[in-house]
């Protein structure tokens, strides 16, 4: 559209110089033909006389004048032509501009559109990614009751069985309970990501559950515990067992990454009506390019061969996730002391406070 | 005397292990594996306690229970899979007694089985199963609650709270035994803004809590539960 009115635009312009270069010849050869006839009839067809005054006034009027007719057009259409290609430049920029806008919009068009392919192409991967967690999830859940049932109905009957027979099963009853408790894991997240896991959430003691995961998770180690936490806590707001799984999670890895004997700090406080819940190690530290990573999906840590590390990846994106789900947060920094070889790192939940009683009837 | 139970499952493996899980414990087991077997042996048999699978091919679990239902009030305990909330109230609705989720494990279903069994046979009863108190319901071994046959869903403290305050229907708890049986003894001086439970308690209990009808605060002394028929009227 723009092309067309352009090219129309165009031809005028051009039309009206031709017409002025025209007018520069024809005017000064019209205005010396009426001068030659004028002065022929005046001074030499009246007078009869053909002297000095036909010659002079034929040189000043039929050819100086036109002359300078002729001049002033040719400056003229100088001026008009110089005005034209700047007009043009003008155009011409302005058309490529066009068409390099419609170029431009036309790629970025294209882009949007493959964005939009790449984004549903990820969507369709993600959802397939769940829904083949929540299939083998689901597909491991019977082979899992009946392998735990196995192993419970073998081990009723304890004092019947060789040692060593006793400790294969006892060993083979662990794995299979380990494996138990990460496939759960994996179909609450699968529901979690599926927006269908269901949190009961409520006003919660905190205390009571750090020292209740505390005794469940480090009940077998030796290391030095130190409390900072408050007494007459408010409720924090959460789901309870979900909190305590998240806790258990935190607790899990720092007895799992750091040196056996090393201390562990727990601290409970409030900032801004919401609840921190920290756990500071006194273990190797995690380096800055790696804060981020160990919350992603089946992020494992590679040092394994120095510190035994058995576990599927899942717990820190797992802990985030139940974190976020309760309206929380999870964060974590490290160095936190100033020892280069043991830095050591702090993870902090935050959850917001129960809301306040108003007036109790 | 010898329980039978009727246990119905696709899955033969978990028939054959359970089976013989249940009956070292001492019970009769009768097995099928799909659901038109599992009702015929019902019919047959007449045993004192069914579990029942959810996904099975042909009928049902959810067909099983209701065609179990046309004829008998046996108790029924539904084996489920996971995390799948609306089948859990479906089986309630459907008037199943319990549910476990697999993966479970053989000797907590047992123990569940000894609890349903014990409040379906009422010359067992002294042993406490359910608080009834007006139209709130609450079953001990499954840890659930209802009002008006609506299920509520309490977070653990808050059923622990109301059980507390339930059990002493009439009497006034004060903020101290409510501190001891939601926590434990050993946090009697770490748990304060016991009023904050209660509070949020009420918001899920009571159909109004700004005028309870349930759970009355005594000023100075603590909290009261009173069913809704004791109160004086007016």
């Amino acid at each position: 559209m723009n092309g067309i009115s352009n090219l129309k635009r165009d031809s005028v312009p051009t039309n009206y110089l031709r017409r002025v270069n025209s007018i520069r010849f024809v005017l000064p050869v019209l205005l010396f033909t009426v001068v030659v006839v004028y002065e022929t009839q005046e001074h030499w067809i009246k007078t009869g006389r053909f002297g000095f005054e036909l010659v002079s006034e034929i040189i000043f009027f039929g050819i100086l004048g036109p002359l300078a007719v002729f001049v002033a057009f040719s400056y003229v259409l100088d001026l008009l032509k110089t005005l034209e290609t700047a007009r043009q430049e003008a155009e011409n920029l302005n058309h490529n501009l066009e068409f390099l806008v419609e170029e431009r919009t036309t790629a970025l068009e294209t882009k949007n559109l493959e964005l939009a392919k790449a984004i549903t192409e990820l969507h369709q991967l993600d959802k397939m990614k769940s829904d083949f967690v929540s299939l083998v999830s689901h597909e491991l859940r019977a082979p899992l009751t009946n392998l735990n049932g196995a192993l419970e109905l073998a081990l009723q009957n304890l004092d019947q069985i060789p040692e060593q027979t006793q400790r294969i099963l006892t060993l083979m009853s662990q794995e299979s309970s380990r494996l138990t408790l990460f496939v759960r894991n994996l179909l609450d997240m699968s529901q979690l990501e599926a927006g269908k896991l269901t949190l009961n959430v409520g006003p919660v003691a905190v205390l009571p559950l750090l020292t209740r995961a505390v005794e469940t998770v480090l009940s077998n180690t030796t290391r030095p515990i130190k409390w900072e936490t408050p007494s007459d806590l408010p409720p924090a707001w959460a789901d309870e067992i979900y909190l305590e799984e998240v806790i258990r999670n935190l607790l899990t890895n720092a007895d799992k990454y750091t040196p056996p004997r090393s201390a562990l700090n727990l601290a409970v406080s409030i900032n801004a009506e919401v609840m921190e819940i920290s756990i500071t190690d006194y273990g190797p530290g995690i380096p800055l390019d790696l804060q981020e990573k160990v919350f992603n999906q089946f992020y494992r840590q590679e040092n394994g061969d120095k510190i035994s590390s058995r576990g599927w990846g899942l717990g820190l994106f797992f802990a985030r996730a139940l974190t976020e789900a309760q309206s929380g947060q999870l964060a974590l920094m490290s160095p936190v002391h100033e020892s280069s070889q043991f830095p050591g790192t702090r993870f902090t939940i935050s959850m917001p406070l129960a809301e306040k009683e108003t007036d109790d009837v | 005397m010898t329980f039978e139970l009727l246990l119905i499952d696709d899955d033969e493996g978990l028939t054959e292990l359970l089976g013989n899980f249940l009956s070292n414990q001492g019970y009769r087991v009768l097995a099928a594996n799909d659901g038109k077997e599992g009702v015929r042996f019902f019919f047959e048999h007449n045993p004192a306690l069914v579990l029942l699978d959810v996904t099975m091919p042909q009928r049902d679990g959810w067909g099983v229970l209701e065609r179990i239902r046309e004829m008998s009030e046996v108790p029924v305990i539904m084996l489920t899979a996971r995390g799948e909330e609306e089948n859990i109230l479906r089986g309630f609705d459907l008037g199943a007694d319990d549910y476990v989720v697999k993966p479970f494990s053989f000797a907590q279903l047992a123990a569940r089985i000894g609890a349903v069994l014990n409040r379906a046979d009422s010359s067992l009863a002294n042993l406490e199963t359910q608080l009834i108190q007006g139209d709130i319901k609450i079953d001990i071994p499954s840890k659930r609650v209802w009002r008006d046959n609506k299920l509520i869903h309490l977070t653990p403290t808050e059923y622990k709270l109301l059980v507390a305050l339930v059990r002493k229907t009439g009497e006034i708890v004060t903020l101290e035994e409510l501190v001891k049986e939601a926590w434990g003894e050993k946090y009697k001086d770490e748990i304060g803004y016991v009023r904050r439970y209660v509070w949020h308690l009420r918001k899920k209990i009571e159909p109004d809590p700004e005028t309870p009808r349930y759970i009355h605060n005594e000023r100075g002394f603590g909290y009261r539960f009173l069913p809704p028929e004791v109160q004086s009227p007016g």
